[in-house]
């Protein structure tokens, strides 16, 4: 009995800082949500009435659905530029040795590392003397200074995780080079590419710096949109700015969960080492 | 199983290199130019322009740029309108000097100046209540106990929101007639509520919380993989918890922790969002970036907004360098399980 008393006291601190924690990420979740459909809500502990209202009248407000489909254009782009650039550069980097290897691995994990304004500030200075500013292409050209390191970062630990002897087997049993990478290199990739995929998408969605230093009006995305609100935001009532974070919310949440539960998936279908 | 590189190969790596070095070598060597360049003023603050042989002064009066001729040191009588000159930038450059000016002045103007006190008083508190919020999670779900899933994805989950959200859901949680400040006066700790939205402490909180899910998510896999063997081992030889924690926990697990500890305080000194969202970035939250973006949108001073971020990217390196030194105090070796 004191055995169990002394164990529950030395978790109790653990306990109580874990609660803690997580009381405030919940209750910044929840009082968005609940912000957003609600009309007026000061100082009671749940919204004295419900409403659609905000969450409508966002939508057309904040012209919601362009800045997705402008989102959408711009990160799918980036996102698959990156990944065409990254995924042959990953496997060298993974599965070969060389003599400069070490050296080119800090060189790709540099623009992750240092602030986005040290590369945004001289790339937009660039970009607006040649005209590529504000453009789709400049803020996807941007974007990929970050997508393909950090894509890199995700991917090779799949790629290192992956055992060369089995491609050696394939060939020793007759199969010829096309047939290894399309029968036996691939389908071990597909976990490791989807997972970079997504997290990459998620990243490039939720930058602010660069696009906020190289886009313009036409090409700002939903995160730009957001920011901006937020920060310039003085007649809007708290429960539209919810309404507007919510719309934000969605896609970050839906893109992640989606990385978890493709995750498990692939697992149990290609498996896993 | 790793193999040696034939010739082909290095053409994979191209993909990759050269995106990068157009896009970030280049710019990085042009913000070089930038940080070293000023622009000149005339006597009365206003740019002089230049095509290679005459410069062009501007005369407010009659609001043209006066043609002027720097051999013979006259005007030569042929004014331009401010829209020709500033319309055609391939042929009337702006007159600048070389030279140290802009260091010169982030150091000696104030409100440059502030930004790196400003910087530090957030992210060095906000870094040590991170590192010990996150390890102490950390260290308390290393074992496996009941709802250690939910309650590791949880602890993450403000990685997933960012802190564009984290920011938004404080205006709601932290207002004053918020479910902070209500609960802290229905349980009577307060009278009145506390203002901690657009003030330092609202920066700190929306840091806090950001960071110490992304330290988390490092610590704890460190943690995990500590052999639980070597903990057993000074228990039997007679250690308490609370050594066996000091004396072989902690020292075996520092290096590690202290490397993620660093990347995540190396990421946070460029804050942004949170210092204009629930800061105050006027006064006590106007960091790096805050300054950096004043320059670059509202100045449209390039050469200073490039300067700010040069000395953000050398706090960070100084920040590398103590943290990389105070690292190699602790023994560096292998405190995981051979699985």
């Amino acid at each position: 009995m004191n055995k169990q008393i002394n164990k529950f006291l030395v978790d109790l601190p653990f306990i109580m800082i874990i609660s803690l924690f997580l009381l405030t990420v919940m209750g910044i979740t929840v009082t968005v949500v609940l912000g957003a459909f609600s009309h007026s809500w000061v100082g009671t502990v749940l919204p004295s009435d419900w409403t659609f209202y905000n969450i409508m009248h966002a939508w057309s407000f904040y012209e919601i659905g362009r800045y997705y489909i402008v989102s959408l254009k711009i990160v799918v782009m980036a996102t698959f530029l990156s990944l065409v650039c990254a995924i042959p550069t990953g496997y060298i980097l993974a599965r070969k040795n060389f003599a400069i290897k070490g050296l080119l691995e800090k060189f790709f994990k540099l623009p992750i590392l240092l602030p986005e304004l040290l590369i945004g500030i001289p790339l937009a200075s660039l970009f607006y003397s040649i005209g590529l500013a504000e453009t789709y292409a400049g803020v996807v050209l941007v974007l990929m200074v970050i997508g393909i390191p950090f894509g890199l970062s995700i991917m090779i630990p799949f790629m290192e995780a992956m055992d060369s002897r089995v491609e050696i087997a394939a060939q020793t049993l007759g199969a010829n080079k096309l047939v290894v990478i399309t029968r036996i290199v691939i389908p071990q990739l597909i976990p490791g590419i989807t997972t970079t995929l997504i997290n990459v998408f998620v990243r490039l969605f939720a930058n602010y710096a660069l696009v906020l230093l190289l886009g313009g009006p036409g090409t700002y995305t939903l995160t730009i949109k957001v920011f901006s609100t937020l920060a310039n935001a003085r007649s809007e009532s708290q429960g539209l700015l919810n309404a507007l974070t919510v719309y934000y919310m969605i896609p970050m949440l839906g893109f992640t969960s989606l990385s978890l539960v493709l995750q498990n998936v692939l697992k149990k279908r290609f498996g896993s080492k | 199983m790793e193999q040696q590189i034939k010739k082909g190969d290095y053409l994979l790596l191209l993909p990759s290199a050269i995106p990068i070095t157009i896009l970030f070598i280049l710019p990085l060597l042009y913000s070089l130019s930038l940080i070293f360049t000023t622009p000149v003023y005339d006597e009365l603050g206003k740019e002089i322009y230049s095509d290679s042989n005459y410069e062009y002064h501007y005369k407010g009066e009659i609001n043209r740029y006066r043609q002027y001729n720097p051999e013979t040191n006259e005007y030569t009588g042929n004014d331009l309108r401010p829209y020709d000159i500033k319309s055609r930038s391939e042929i009337y450059k702006q007159v600048k000097t070389w030279g140290f000016q802009n260091i010169k002045t982030f150091f000696m103007t104030k409100r440059y100046r502030v930004t790196i006190l400003n910087t530090f008083r957030l992210v060095i508190p906000a870094s040590l209540v991170q590192f010990l919020l996150a390890f102490s999670m950390a260290y308390y779900l290393r074992k496996k106990i009941r709802g250690k899933f939910f309650l590791t994805t949880m602890i993450i989950f403000p990685l997933t929101l960012g802190s564009l959200i984290i920011a938004s859901g404080m205006t709601n949680l932290f207002r004053t007639s918020g479910w902070f400040n209500l609960f802290l006066l229905k349980v009577g700790l307060i009278e009145n509520p506390i203002v901690i939205l657009y003030t330092y402490w609202g920066t700190f909180i929306a840091i806090t919380i950001g960071g110490t899910a992304f330290l988390f998510s490092g610590f704890l896999a460190i943690c995990e993989q500590f052999d639980p063997n070597l903990e057993v081992a000074a228990l039997t030889l007679g250690a308490n918890r609370f050594k066996t924690f000091l004396l072989i926990f902690l020292p075996l697990t520092m290096p590690s922790l202290l490397g993620i500890f660093s990347l995540g305080t190396v990421l946070m000194l460029g804050l942004y969002p949170s210092a204009v969202l629930v800061g105050d970035p006027v006064n006590t939250t106007r960091v790096f970036a805050v300054a950096a973006f004043e320059e670059f949108q509202q100045a449209f001073n390039y050469n200073m907004a490039a300067t700010v971020s040069l000395v953000l990217t050398l706090s960070q390196v100084v920040v590398l360098i103590v943290l990389g030194r105070i690292r190699r105090l602790f023994y560096i070796g292998f405190g995981g399980t051979f699985k």
